[in-house]
């Protein structure tokens, strides 16, 4: 017969919980941080947004004449700027779910 | 105070739909008196002006968006076209071009339009709406 066993029997007891290591002036960097990176996402779609904006407003007053220019920018920064909000609101709720989670 | 629906752009786009929109109104006019003697063509001239705000250098937000709301986009008497034997200066095949012309701005500008109140709408909403 199968024994079971808590969840809180060994694994997830908060004496064997792994401390991150703290970073150190020896550990070399690999890369740019996560909150660089989402900085980095962030601004990423600030610029399509911008890019997006200027290129309707030249479309607007004639300064360009093709439309679709603009219009596949727009869809471009309104596609990009969705997913960034829709990872957004994942990383959100993962962070709820773990301050809901009992120890 | 900074106006989440006003900004620089949204402002542009809202004045084109006011140029674009009495332009129309000039242009049905001289469709209906291309036969009228003595008739001056109508035209709405706002575009340089708009260009010229945008492009000028070292306009701040708020005034800049100022400037684009004071752009007026009022019909005017063209007076600089060839007038016909009769007086008047309509060309028929001219206006139908600028018709449809100007129809293709308005549609694609108020298309812009929604697209970016959409934006922000989902961008209140969380993308959740």
């Amino acid at each position: 017969m199968m024994r079971i066993e808590g969840v809180s029997s060994s694994i997830y007891s908060p004496q064997t919980v792994q401390r991150p290591v703290e970073p150190t002036s020896e550990s070399p960097a690999t890369g740019p941080s996560f909150g660089e990176q989402v900085q980095q996402a962030v601004e990423q779609i600030n610029d399509l947004q911008n890019q997006a904006s200027s290129l309707v407003e030249k479309v607007a007053t004639g300064q360009i004449e093709d439309v679709h220019k603009a219009m596949i920018a727009m869809e471009h920064a309104s596609l990009s700027f969705n997913f960034g909000l829709q990872v957004r609101n994942k990383a959100l709720d993962a962070y709820q779910e773990i301050m809901r989670t009992q120890i | 105070m900074t106006d989440i629906f006003l900004n620089r752009t949204n402002a542009i786009l809202v004045k084109v739909l006011d140029g674009a929109a009495e332009r129309q109104q000039a242009i049905a006019n001289n469709i209906a008196n291309a036969e009228t003697p003595g008739y001056t063509r109508k035209d709405v001239a706002f575009e340089g002006t708009l260009i010229d705000i945008m492009q000028r250098d070292g306009l701040q937000p708020p005034a800049e968006i100022a400037a684009i709301r004071d752009v007026v986009t009022e019909i005017q008497d063209d007076f600089a076209s060839p007038r016909r034997a009769d007086g008047n200066n309509v060309q028929i095949e001219r206006e139908m071009v600028s018709l449809a012309k100007n129809t293709l701005q308005y549609e694609a500008t108020a298309q812009f339009l929604a697209e970016r109140i959409q934006g922000l709408r989902n961008a209140i909403k969380e993308g959740r709406g």
